[in-house]
């Protein structure tokens, strides 16, 4: 590796390079993140002035990952570890720089070993799942999402969708829906687990219970005309087409006794076209 | 307290006995020490029939509120027997929109309340108008002088007007949101406040000490109890991340623009497009912490959070009706013109997306307008305000072209909602008003009428029909020789009660909640 040429302070080259620095650092703190680059520069004050501090080098390598400097926060975890061997912090902080990095094998071993010294941790073990999950080691992600939601119990409905989504990826439909329905079981009809469980049911051509479940979803709305479209969607697909025309032709009927306020409403519009154009599917004389 | 002026050392020494004797009674019987009180009281999900009350103490005990209508008199008690610092206490079958006072305490001691400064409104009633006051802070985590600046001008600003809901837009406490921040920057600068009116934070960059993924730990989701389950009406989001509220004919959606997923099909704006869908209370405000159009200390144009917010959140938004949007993060106050339809750039901005190119004022341009006052009318406009800057200034170009104002101003919003008229302003920290505009949905009385008639159609003449308002004021109508009668002036934003009085016929009454203007609210007469 060639040696740097050393630039003498004060000299055309230095002011040239210091310019170029200035010019290229301005739109990169302007671009996103202003706070995270502030942040930074606070941290790299405070280094300066204690430099064999390591949970300073901990904080920057974090705030390093967020900017997506992925070789500067690495370089701090190491500076961490070396004034501090042995804290549990960098390893999880590896193992989310390494997942942020899409590096995930590397973020495994990291993650392994920070578990292995925290076993009950939220974020190690969230961040396992998903890295188990891009790593396409559905079972390992499928227990870890499970610890993840066992600890947290206020907030975990989003984690019951991440845990289906990995299992539909490797075809594990009933294990999903399964899945789901324990989070409906914890935190009732939500519409985010239903919509999820709705289209798996569908997709693995259940569509009695896709329907049970969507009429249960309805009936905890008032307004019922775009679960009467959905439903006129389930029964076509089912093959079922005098069925879907009634519940297009009851959810046409939900929609035009709305309002024009609310039927000109974009998402309604649509709702509409779509309703027109599978009415439009069923010949009349069919049914 | 009343002091003999004459005791003798006899009847000291016996006072001085009884004193000790109660004291080391009741630490006897409890089993407890006495606590202090170290956070709170503060007021979360406040409902039309419930509310949750928080405290924190030094030391463990139970958990007990003392409530009741009359001060002085809190005749109703709640106790929790689980023996903890962090209590949380929640109130049921409250009567709405009513003043209740408070104190809390253990089931052996009060550590605050039972006096004039301790009590709270339930809300009132979904759909209910009234005269509401929120007030929004931004960014003010910073528990200096800047924040007391400006909770200060709010105080006096507001004097005796009861503050019926404070929204926090993120960033509320710097650096990293930690519990001692949090009691530094919120609980230590809004106590009066917070013990009357029930707060409903978001979650901002530094609540989470910059992470996409905090931990079930996080300081923000420990100290506060959100509706995650439509506790507090809207559609059960499952997250305390984001929620919907209803407060009287205010619908209020907090969204979570900082660790969930900002995806068209991601589960928050899943849960979104059903939220609004069901809703309808006439107003809608939003409310998250990156804002979707600034030029302020952050630009909208270049963060990838501001962007997606803008792109893929504003479109449903606009679709359903919304009619104020709420958001921090650049420290400044900038405020947008009635605008719809601007999903990219600030380059693209054109004329076209301006509904209303004035200033929104009554004594300027005019205030802006919507056709009536519903929920439902879809890209008539909406009004877009940073409000970063209750903690401190970030300066910026502030020249962003949706923008009727932008300011380098340390301040509050203040939003006054009362039935079809929505009054904003952004108050400085030093008192003076420094923009203000106003939101008219529709008509403040809208003409009912329609038709009478028979089972087999035919009209019936000489009906009395009689429309009672919430407050007992009632109008009365005659139908005419076809069976026709009207109403030209009933309020809107309420309920009334339409009956119909015949010699000849039965009519079964109706109560209708009046919006705009109606023809066809008819009725059948049956012998």
């Amino acid at each position: 590796m060639k040696p740097f040429k050393v630039i003498k302070p004060f000299s055309f080259g230095f002011l040239f390079v210091t310019i170029a620095l200035a010019f290229l650092s301005l739109p990169r703190a302007a671009a996103g993140h202003d706070d995270l680059h502030e942040q930074i520069l606070e941290v790299t004050k405070k280094i300066k002035a204690a430099p064999r501090n390591p949970t300073l080098y901990l904080k920057r390598a974090e705030l390093y990952r967020l900017h997506k400097e992925w070789k500067n926060a690495e370089r701090d975890f190491d500076v961490t570890e070396k004034l501090m061997p042995g804290l549990a912090a960098v390893d999880l902080g590896r193992g989310k720089l390494w997942f942020d990095a899409r590096q995930f094998s590397k973020a495994k071993i990291a993650l392994e070993k920070y578990l292995s010294n925290e076993p009950n941790s939220f974020e190690g073990i969230i961040t396992f799942a998903r890295v188990s999950a891009a790593r396409r080691d559905t079972e390992s992600a499928v227990k870890f999402f499970s610890q993840a939601i066992d600890l947290s119990p206020k907030d975990s409905a989003e984690i019951y969708l991440e845990r289906a989504e990995t299992l539909v990826a490797a075809k594990k439909i009933d294990a999903a829906l399964s899945g789901l329905d324990d989070g409906i079981k914890r935190f009732g009809l939500l519409v985010t687990l239903q919509t999820a469980a709705i289209d798996l049911e569908v997709k693995r051509k259940n569509f009695d219970s896709a329907l049970g479940r969507l009429d249960k979803l309805a009936a905890s709305m008032p307004r019922k005309e775009p679960f009467l479209l959905r439903r006129g969607e389930i029964l076509l697909q089912a093959n079922r087409p005098c069925e879907a025309r009634t519940a297009l032709i009851d959810s046409r009927e939900g929609f035009e006794s709305l309002p024009p306020s609310r039927k000109n409403v974009r998402v309604v519009t649509n709702q509409l076209a779509q309703l027109r154009k599978l009415l439009a599917q069923i010949p009349v004389k069919n049914c | 307290m009343i002091v003999p002026r004459v005791v003798s050392v006899k009847t000291a020494k016996f006072v001085f006995l009884a004193i000790i004797c109660s004291v080391i009674f009741s630490l006897d019987v409890a089993g407890q020490t006495t606590a202090a009180l170290t956070r709170g009281v503060y007021l979360q999900m406040a409902a039309p029939d419930a509310i949750t009350l928080r405290w924190r103490t030094d030391t463990a005990t139970d958990s007990s509120v003392r409530y009741g209508t009359t001060q002085g008199s809190l005749t109703q008690t709640l106790n929790d027997g689980t023996v903890t610092t962090e209590h949380e206490v929640r109130l049921t079958g409250l009567t709405p929109n009513t003043r209740y006072f408070y104190s809390v305490g253990s089931t052996t001691q009060a550590v605050a309340g039972n006096d004039a400064n301790h009590f709270f409104f339930t809300s009132p009633n979904s759909r209910q108008s009234g005269s509401y006051r929120f007030w929004v802070l931004g960014d003010s985590g910073t528990a200096d002088a800047n924040a007391q600046a400006v909770r200060n001008a709010y105080l006096a600003h507001n004097g005796p007007t009861y503050t019926n809901l404070l929204l926090m837009l993120g960033d509320n406490a710097y650096e990293t949101g930690t519990d001692s921040e949090y009691q530094a920057a919120v609980f230590n600068m809004y106590p009066t406040v917070l013990r009357q009116t029930p707060l409903f934070p978001t979650i901002g960059n530094h609540d989470t000490a910059f992470s996409t993924d905090p931990p079930a730990n996080l300081p923000y989701f420990q100290m506060f109890t959100l509706p995650s389950n439509a506790e507090v009406g809207g559609v059960a989001s499952g997250t305390e991340k984001y929620y919907s509220i209803n407060y009287g004919n205010v619908h209020f959606v907090c969204l979570d623009s900082m660790t969930s997923s900002r995806a068209v099909n991601g589960a928050m704006l899943t849960w979104l497009r059903n939220d609004l869908a069901q809703n309808i209370h006439p107003w809608v405000i939003a409310f998250w912490h990156h804002p979707p159009y600034t030029k302020g200390s952050h630009n909208s144009d270049t963060e990838s959070q501001l962007g997606e917010m803008r792109r893929n959140v504003l479109p449903i938004l606009e679709s359903f009706g919304v009619d104020l949007v709420l958001a921090g993060h650049s420290h400044s106050y900038e405020r947008s013109f009635l605008i719809d339809g601007h999903y990219d750039v600030s380059a693209t901005f054109t004329n076209a997306m301006k509904k209303n190119g004035g200033s929104g004022r009554e004594n300027g341009d005019g205030a802006y307008t919507k056709s009536a006052l519903r929920a439902d009318l879809p890209n008539e406009g909406a009004v877009y305000a940073v409000a970063g800057s209750s903690g401190k200034l970030g300066g910026g170009l502030l020249n962003h072209p949706a923008m009727f104002i932008s300011l380098n101003n340390l301040g509050s919003m203040i939003l006054d909602v009362n039935n079809n008229r929505l009054d904003a302003k952004f108050l400085r920290e030093n008192g003076t008003i420094a923009d203000y505009f106003t939101l008219i949905k529709g008509a403040t009385t809208a003409a009912i009428g329609g038709r009478i008639l028979t089972s087999t159609g035919l009209s019936v003449r000489g009906a009395t029909v009689t429309a009672t308002g919430p407050s007992g004021i009632r109008a009365v109508s005659v139908t005419n020789s076809f069976g026709y009668y009207q109403f030209l002036g009933l309020s809107t934003g309420q309920s009334h009660t339409f009956t119909v009085r015949h010699r000849r016929y039965r009519v079964a009454s109706q109560v209708i909640f009046v919006t705009e203007p109606r023809s066809n609210l008819d009725f059948i007469a049956l012998e």
